[in-house]
């Protein structure tokens, strides 16, 4: 039966059509509908539907949920739900597709390209109906489900103006003209011109209401009272007329409208709302709005726009004439920056992507009110990759510069890489006062650490007791024992002998290449004095069994000291070294005495 | 008792589609999940109990044509017919809907099988040739209203009778349980059929009512709102203004002041579109400034209801709370949309549309502001349409062309002149709803105005009374027709404040 009502030809004809199309629609999503291919098979449907719409006219499809038919003939169905036009179009409440004569290729593009596009089904308004209403296609139609589903019982509810008050019956519509003639007959006995229109004149019933009114507003001049009828004075048609000029100016207006910054736009609008509204209520929703503003612009890492939001805040914030509430709700909002959810959200954000817009990272830390930096230190502890630590690094040693406890809080924290960075920015702030709290560290399990607070105790220039820093030099780390060298040998500091004994007691001691042994003595030596002598003392007497050669250098060293040191008992030491067997020690010995005799001399 | 059949009838007794296939437990549907496998199944044998319906209807309507209305042949078909129609109709009437000359139960398509085909095409062209867009038969119907219906159905000829009728004469025949509905050109294919324009003037209205029922309801309720619905509307909207802005306008006029909230947000939408279209907005442009306007009110949803629905004179605290809905509908649509989704215009209308040409409005501002255009339209459209509506606190609503009097006289200080002039242009010198006296003695409505600049205060106009003052259900008349010695037909005496006699207008757009 179907054969009879529907021409097989013709539905074979549909079936390939749409077959085509869905392979356009694959290919185009697939290579993108610039590559050759899509660009072969758009071209092959364009001409085949084309040709099919000159012959047989509209090609109007109904949209079931896996297929199509046409006259009642299924001509496309696919079970899966992906890559399915069918679903794709059912799925977005589509229930009638029809292609019609005149299609452009464009126009089928376009409409392909509408299909495909990926929608954000919770911020945005835009769907596949509503964008291919805005493509505004011509000779593509659709029929949605909404338009098949009619509210018979919601349009009859449609119901004339508050008939509690305005319950005048069509019944009693004799009164009206009643009264109204009755109207008439008073003002024709006043004088007033006759109110029966004048068919000579083109609009004689305006000028009648005109001159009507114009007496009713004389008098409502005369009386202060409301305007009692209906014109619009003056009642000249071009007093209506909107001159050529006046409508370019609206088209201006709406062009600027069209593409203005719209973020800008409201956020200006904040501002000024920021800046006006004293009710507590609004000030109340502000404060949350501005809280969820910058988490948001943060999971976004959209550091640019966040700048913006503060710069437009700061400035409200700068006003001279804003009520206390006011003030304190703006210093709130500007706080809410650094609040705990903002800095988690920061943290989630940052250590999500290492390549950030720095700069604009940069611009939005230094936003931040000094009392941001516990919140920025822990921002700190937090983060994941160097480049951004660097960058909140630079922030918090410009921020804490003044109040630095928070960073010196943080020493203590467990995380040795946090310390560490803590010690980066410590650093940073060249602050010798700072140093005593940073020597401790010099003594931190880890090596990091260690390294990191000499490095910092060096750039602070400290000065005082140098026990902590003498100890690290048994520190395994040759490096970590290098820069505590280097830092003492500044001779800032001050160490008693006693400090140095676990040091050139150590087992290890011995083990140290040459150039270290000679840097310790030489800071040894300049820092402990004659406190060092018996020790010297003993290095050039001592018996060389064992390490013989390690040894006797120590026993160079010791001579070269004591020749430096230069007290009687340290020539009596270097006396007893010039009589020793060995000749190293010998002849380091004799040139020590020699260069004192020298320098008494 | 006519027992006749011709050879070619079918035998209800014999036919299969006349024995009803299932009876549902009425609950379940409502236990069965949406997108299971049983959801399926059960809309499988939803839509071949609606193709089955076809089958009934069709044979019904066949067999009452020859045959008595109380013939046991009628009475099997009808009993038939009835009991899918009450399994089928659960809480809602099932609607058998005509679209394009496809049939539909509800909004599910009914296939047609290779057999059904030529029951289903003479059944769309029965529906087609009578103008008949949908039937609806609720459970409550009975055995007669359906024999009853289906005697009227065929008695009425669709070469001679309409729609109309075809109504009239259900209504007279006192049918209950059924009802049919007109058909009406798609929105893609608008007709151009006035009444057809209306009719889906109406369903556009009543949709984005719903749709802004259900945002506000969504933001009560802590919910995150779907704009989309809304947007949907206001595309269709813009469609029907572009073709026939007075249709829209003249249903600005129906308001109900229970619902004054979302009425008025729909008045000012269709106002706002109308207007900006008169001030040159492009098409997509102009759904914006339309969904804009439809949701300017949206800071009321955070006011307290009982400041809304307060029936008594409002306190200076009551205004207070009121007015900051304008600062509070910003901060809303910027939490609901963020600050990149919120379309510019949106904001603007809910900031500004109290601000004033002069900002000398509420909210006060402490820093210089420019007044967007968007802002500017909703000045005029939400003024005009909130003095001609009856409102909670203040029921008595103004003649149009009294609000259009106050409005000029503050032309440049409270609202745009140019936008304003527009304005005037788009409701009519004699707006839309306007009471007239006429020199006829007649009484009229102003429906539309003149399609012509230079007739601009002869609008159309739909009369009312007749020269005694009896109620007349009048012609539409151009006042601008003139006779045939070139003299206007009818003209206006004078403008009637309707709000003096306490007669509603709108009456005449519903």
């Amino acid at each position: 039966m179907a054969a009879t009502m529907v021409e097989e030809q013709e539905v074979e004809s549909v079936r390939r059509l749409l077959a085509l199309l869905e392979k356009t629609f694959k290919t185009s999503r697939a290579y993108g509908p610039t590559h050759h291919l899509p660009q072969q098979f758009m071209q092959q449907l364009y001409e085949t539907l084309a040709a099919h719409l000159a012959v047989r006219g509209t090609l109007s499809l109904l949209v079931q949920r896996f297929e199509f038919y046409y006259r009642g003939e299924m001509v496309y169905q696919k079970a899966a739900q992906n890559e399915n036009l069918a679903f794709k179009l059912y799925g977005a409440g589509i229930r009638e597709l029809s292609f019609s004569h005149g299609l452009s290729q464009e126009t089928l593009s376009s409409f392909l390209e509408t299909l495909g596009a990926a929608y954000e089904m919770t911020t945005s308004d835009d769907d596949v109906i509503t964008r291919l209403w805005e493509k505004n296609l011509s000779a593509v139609s659709i029929v949605t489900a909404e338009e098949i589903v009619k509210n018979e019982e919601a349009v009859r509810a449609l119901i004339p103006q508050d008939s509690g008050t305005l319950n005048t019956p069509i019944s009693r519509l004799s009164a009206i003209t009643e009264a109204e003639a009755a109207r008439q007959a008073d003002e024709r006995r006043a004088g007033r011109p006759a109110t029966d229109a004048s068919n000579d004149s083109r609009d004689s019933s305006v000028q009648d209401i005109s001159k009507t009114e114009t007496a009713q507003q004389a008098k409502e001049a005369a009386t202060g009272g409301e305007v009692e009828g209906a014109v619009y004075s003056p009642l000249d048609l071009p007093a209506f007329d909107v001159s050529p000029e006046e409508l370019e100016q609206l088209a201006l207006q709406i062009k600027a409208e069209s593409h203005q910054d719209t973020p800008t736009y409201l956020l200006d609008m904040l501002k000024v709302i920021a800046a006006s509204e004293k009710s507590a209520d609004v000030l109340f929703e502000l404060r949350g709005l501005f809280r969820e503003i910058f988490e948001s612009l943060i999971d976004e890492g959209n550091w640019k726009q966040l700048n913006s939001v503060v710069d437009k805040l700061r400035e409200v914030h700068r006003r001279g004439d804003l009520a206390e509430e006011q003030k304190k709700a703006v210093s709130d909002m500007l706080d809410s920056l650094h609040g705990p959810k903002q800095m988690d959200a920061m943290a989630s954000r940052l250590n999500a992507d290492p390549h950030v817009a720095t700069e604009d990272l940069l611009v939005f830390f230094l936003h931040l009110p000094p009392n941001a930096v516990p919140s920025l230190c822990k921002l700190l502890g937090n983060l994941k990759f160097d480049e951004h630590r660097l960058t909140l690094c630079d922030v918090l040693a410009a921020l804490a510069k003044d109040k630095p406890e928070p960073l010196i809080k943080g020493l203590t924290d467990s995380r040795w890489s946090y310390v560490r960075n803590l010690l980066v920015v410590i650093g940073k702030l060249r602050n010798p006062s700072l140093a005593q709290a940073v020597q401790p560290l010099a003594a931190h399990p880890d090596a990091g650490v260690r390294r990191e607070a000499l490095k910092t105790l060096s750039m602070l220039g400290g000065t005082g007791m140098g026990n902590p820093i003498v100890g690290v030099l048994i520190d395994p780390d040759e490096e970590i024992r290098l820069s505590a060298l280097s830092l003492l040998k500044t001779g800032k500091y001050t160490t008693p002998f006693s400090a140095w004994t676990p040091v050139v007691t150590h087992k290890e001691f011995l083990n140290r290449p040459l150039s270290e042994l000679r840097t310790t003595f030489e800071v040894m030596t300049r820092l402990v004095g004659a406190e060092c002598v018996p020790y010297c003392h003993h290095l050039l007497t001592q018996r060389l069994w064992t390490n013989r050669k390690t040894k006797q250098s120590l026993g160079a060293l010791a001579a070269e000291a004591l020749g430096q040191i230069g007290t009687p008992e340290a020539i009596s030491a270097l006396e007893a070294g010039k009589k020793r067997f060995n000749r190293v020690i010998r002849h380091a010995s004799v040139t020590a005495l020699a260069t004192l005799k020298r320098r008494d001399l | 008792m006519d027992d006749h059949r011709t050879p070619s009838q079918p035998d209800p007794a014999e036919n299969p589609a006349l024995q009803p296939i299932l009876i549902h437990d009425k609950s379940l549907p409502g236990k069965i999940g949406e997108g299971s496998e049983a959801r399926d199944v059960l809309d499988q044998q939803i839509l071949v109990l609606g193709a089955q319906l076809v089958n009934q209807l069709h044979i019904l309507l066949k067999t009452i044509r020859i045959h008595e209305r109380t013939n046991a042949a009628v009475n099997q078909v009808v009993d038939a017919t009835v009991t899918t129609v009450k399994t089928l109709a659960r809480d809602n009437p099932v609607v058998i809907r005509l679209q394009n000359d496809f049939l539909y139960l509800g909004d599910a398509h009914l296939k047609m099988g290779p057999q059904q085909v030529a029951i289903f095409l003479e059944f769309i062209d029965s529906l087609n040739a009578r103008g008949i867009a949908a039937i609806s038969f609720s459970a409550e119907m009975r055995e007669t209203d359906l024999r009853e219906f289906a005697y009227q159905f065929i008695s009425v000829d669709p070469a001679t009778c309409t729609f109309d009728d075809l109504k009239r004469q259900l209504k007279e025949g006192e049918i209950h349980g059924i009802d049919i509905e007109e058909a009406t050109s798609l929105m893609v294919r608008v007709g151009q059929k006035n009444k057809q324009l209306k009719n889906l003037a109406k369903q556009l209205y009543v949709k984005a009512v719903g749709a802004v029922g259900e945002v506000l309801q969504s933001i009560r309720e802590g919910r995150a709102p779907n704009f989309r619905r809304a947007k949907r509307v206001v595309q269709s909207i813009v469609d029907v203004i572009l073709q026939d802005e007075p249709t829209l306008l003249g249903l600005t006029t129906l308001r109900c002041y229970d619902e004054y909230t979302h009425n008025h947000s729909v008045n000012v939408s269709l106002l706002s579109v109308a207007l900006g279209n008169r001030a040159g907005y492009p098409r997509e442009a102009l759904v914006d400034l339309g969904l804009a306007a439809l949701f300017h009110d949206l800071g009321k949803a955070s006011i307290p209801q009982d400041i809304l629905n307060k029936a008594e004179e409002f306190t200076d605290e009551d205004w207070a709370k009121l007015r900051i809905h304008a600062t509070l509908g910003v901060i809303n649509l910027i939490r609901l949309r963020g600050l990149t989704n919120l379309p510019g215009r949106m904001a603007a209308a809910a900031f500004e549309h109290h601000l004033n040409y002069d900002l000398s409005g509420y909210p006060t501002l402490s820093m210089p502001w420019e007044v967007s255009l968007t802002g500017r339209i909703l000045m005029v459209a939400d003024c005009y349409d909130s003095m001609t509506s009856s409102r909670v606190y203040r029921r008595d609503p103004i003649a149009p062309n009294k609000v259009l009097t106050m409005m000029f006289a503050k032309s440049g200080i409270l609202y745009d002149p140019v936008l304003l002039k527009l304005f005037v242009n788009c409701v009519g010198i004699i707006p839309i709803g306007c009471l007239t006296l006429l020199d006829s003695h007649e009484l009229a409505v102003v429906i539309r105005p003149s399609a012509n600049r230079q007739t601009a205060t002869r609008p159309y106009v739909k009369l009312i009374s007749d020269r005694s003052g009896r109620p007349i259900e009048g012609p539409e008349v151009d006042l601008a027709e003139k006779d045939a010695d070139g003299r206007f037909k009818r003209s206006v005496v004078r403008l009637v404040d309707n709000t003096e006699y306490r007669f509603d207008t709108g009456r005449y757009f519903a």
